[in-house]
């Protein structure tokens, strides 16, 4: 294969509707080349100019054997992006300038969010600017994930469509990676939320 | 929508209370609910949070300690114990995490067990088991019995049995709480499948996030109480959603 080939045929198979850097795919190929994954010879053309045309090694094969064979169980960052907001809510709420009341008390009722809602402990007076407490943290991620998630549902069934996005394999493991890692935040933040109320205040 | 349609549910302060004095648990507390019709509405919550018994209290197969349920403009608690039953045979479609099914029956039989009990003639009855049946998918079981089926097929022969009467709304409880992920996502697709094609009014309770997510509104149970609720928006094309899933 030569590079062209090797880009066209990430961008269809392997992640659709998305293009590879030119520049990325030839300096993969230079480093390959380094490592003796891959040979290179020359192909002259009497239009065009010369293509370099790539084949793969002994060692190159025995290195992609070794690559689909282990396991990619690596732990996810610990240093999420939530667990950070979670935290730094729960700090605010504990210096008492958190746990503003959920939306719906503050004029925002247009997404349906009731007064009653976990956030808003009741000795929050309007006195400082308030931040969002643990609960409406939780909750706030907890709605966009569902959202996610609903979208999702939609795109693997389609009410009337003949062929559903969900058709093409790629497409289906691509959906249903992205709808078991919002499960899991969804799992998450609801254990998050029995661990915080179980504290002492 | 320029009025305000009646409701298909509607409770209003319903509260339960178990046993007494200083045992008294309160599974649910002031709960305000509506569903109206050809809605998908989900209660998600946590195991013991009270959302199987405000089911219950929905279905009229419990009364609350205070608080109304009007099923259809109609209150349940000026009903006769005989119109009850009428009604919740006949109005109310309801499954259960567990199937429910009689064993000695085969599918068309469990199916068309409600007709027959509401007067309507066999044949009449078996012909109805067996359209149900299809729109389920389970053309090709009828004959048998539940111990010959699989766990998904159980639950679909529970919820043709539910949809036979024509019910006002279908009410599930955990229906695919004893199935593996793959069938109980198939559950729930067919129940979306029934809201969008037939204008099925569906009330579900899960704690199942992804099957949750299915519902057009999802209502969060904590302690008994509604805490938040979530109306789903339009979905967005899905080439949108996929490119946006590969970053």
């Amino acid at each position: 294969m030569h590079g062209y080939e090797l880009k066209a045929a990430y961008e269809s198979d392997l992640a659709a509707g998305t293009t590879l850097n030119a520049g990325q795919v030839y300096q993969t190929l230079d480093r390959l080349l380094r490592d003796g994954l891959v040979t290179v010879r020359v192909v002259e053309q009497s239009v065009r100019p010369d293509r370099k045309v790539y084949t793969i090694t002994d060692a190159g094969r025995a290195s992609l054997a070794e690559w689909l064979a282990s396991p990619d169980a690596s732990p996810p960052a610990v240093r999420d992006e939530m667990l950070i907001k979670l935290l730094v809510a729960r700090r605010l709420s504990r210096a008492g300038v958190g746990d503003r009341p959920p939306a719906a008390c503050r004029g925002e009722t247009s997404d349906g969010a009731r007064c009653g809602a976990a956030g808003g402990g009741p000795g929050s007076t309007s006195s400082a600017e308030k931040f969002a407490g643990p609960n409406e943290v939780l909750r706030n991620e907890r709605r966009a994930c569902m959202a996610r998630l609903h979208e999702i549902n939609a795109a693997l069934h389609p009410r009337q469509a003949k062929d559903p996005a969900g058709g093409d394999v790629r497409t289906r493991l691509l959906l249903e990676l992205a709808a078991l890692r919002l499960e899991a935040q969804v799992k998450w933040l609801d254990r998050c939320e029995a661990i915080l109320r179980g504290e002492k205040p | 929508m320029t009025t305000d349609p009646i409701p298909v549910i509607r409770g209003s302060a319903l509260t339960r209370t178990f046993g007494d004095g200083a045992a008294a648990v309160t599974a649910v507390s002031e709960v305000d609910i509506e569903v109206q019709r050809g809605e998908f509405v989900a209660v998600m919550g946590p195991s013991g949070c009270g959302k199987s018994t405000l089911l219950h209290l929905l279905a009229g197969l419990d009364p609350p300690t205070s608080g109304r349920v009007m099923v259809d403009g109609r209150d349940l608690a000026d009903m006769d114990d005989d119109t009850l039953t009428l009604l919740r045979r006949r109005r109310i479609g309801f499954v259960f995490q567990a199937f429910n099914l009689l064993d000695v029956l085969t599918a068309r039989e469990n199916v068309a067990l409600p007709l027959e009990l509401d007067g309507r003639r066999p044949a009449d009855a078996d012909a109805r088991a067996v359209a149900v049946l299809e729109r389920v998918g389970l053309s090709d079981r009828l004959d048998h019995t539940p111990r010959d089926l699989s766990g998904g097929e159980q639950q679909r022969v529970a919820l043709a049995r539910a949809l036979v009467m024509e019910p006002l709304v279908l009410m599930a409880d955990e229906p695919t709480g004893n199935l593996d992920t793959a069938t109980g996502q198939a559950i729930t697709d067919l129940l979306r499948s029934l809201v969008d094609d037939a204008g099925q009014t569906v009330l579900m309770v899960t704690h199942n996030p992804r099957h949750a997510s299915s519902a057009d509104r999802i209502l969060h149970m904590r302690d008994g109480r509604l805490v938040d609720e979530q109306r789903m928006e339009s979905p967005r094309a899905a080439e949108a959603l996929i490119a946006e899933l590969q970053g």
